[in-house]
């Protein structure tokens, strides 16, 4: 299981991780995604973006990711991109 | 072990709102109204004159587009660039924003050289709040 430091920018996920928080992840192959764990991906819709979100739903194979920042207005996540293919996760944090 | 960087940003992007544009409304307004109340004092022989109604009448339309302009510009960083985790170092944030708004209405309603200048003090509390939450110093200044 190959380990990734992750080093958070920005508050959508406050307040659990907060600016400049540093995470252990694990390398996705595959493995099964619970709801509740957290997802380092690339963002779908921005190729220069790898986003963090928490797993709320998996549908189908597919992700509904959400910041824990109750703001609205505070993370851009499912609410905006919808469903995420898991093709598109990078690890799960530990 | 390998790192890598995650994005946990906002909605919209964070580099467009600039507490600038409610600043420019806010100075507007002022301006408004030390003309109002300078056309009053100086030409009120000609209140009567089409040429001081229509001057007068100007000043206090800008004044109302440019408070309100106000308004919208502050509530947008109020409700959409500020977020929970920003009242921990500012705990005084929605207080200060509801009583800017309020400021606003009342340079709409009124011709007060008082209230215009509590704007601008107003706007640059929350000018001072915007750029310390960005981490960065930004000057406060005024086009005019």
């Amino acid at each position: 299981m190959e380990k990734i430091l992750v080093t958070i920018r920005g508050e959508s996920m406050w307040p659990t991780l907060t600016e400049g928080q540093e995470i252990v992840a694990i390398k996705y192959h595959g493995q099964e995604i619970k709801v509740g764990q957290i997802v380092i991906f690339n963002h779908p819709f921005d190729n220069n973006v790898i986003a963090v979100k928490r797993v709320k739903v998996v549908d189908d194979g597919r992700l509904f990711v959400e910041g824990d920042n109750p703001d609205p207005t505070a993370s851009n996540d499912s609410h905006n991109f919808g469903l995420l293919k898991q093709e598109f996760v990078i690890a799960v944090a530990v | 072990m390998n790192r890598i960087e995650a994005s946990a940003h906002c909605d919209g992007p964070c580099g467009v709102y600039d507490p600038a544009s409610a600043r420019v409304a806010a100075e507007a307004v002022q301006s408004m109204t030390k003309k109002m109340i300078a056309l009053e004092e100086s030409h009120s022989a000609d209140s009567g004159t089409a040429s001081y109604i229509n001057t007068m009448s100007r000043y206090a339309a800008i004044k109302e587009e440019e408070a309100h302009k106000c308004k919208e510009e502050l509530l947008v960083l109020w409700t959409d660039f500020f977020k929970p985790i920003h009242l921990e170092s500012n705990p005084g944030l929605h207080d200060t924003f509801w009583q800017a708004a309020k400021l606003c209405s009342a340079c709409k309603v009124e011709v007060s050289a008082q209230h215009a200048q509590e704007l601008m003090d107003a706007v640059e509390a929350i000018h001072n709040m915007f750029w310390a939450v960005k981490g960065r110093e930004v000057p406060w200044i005024r086009a005019s």
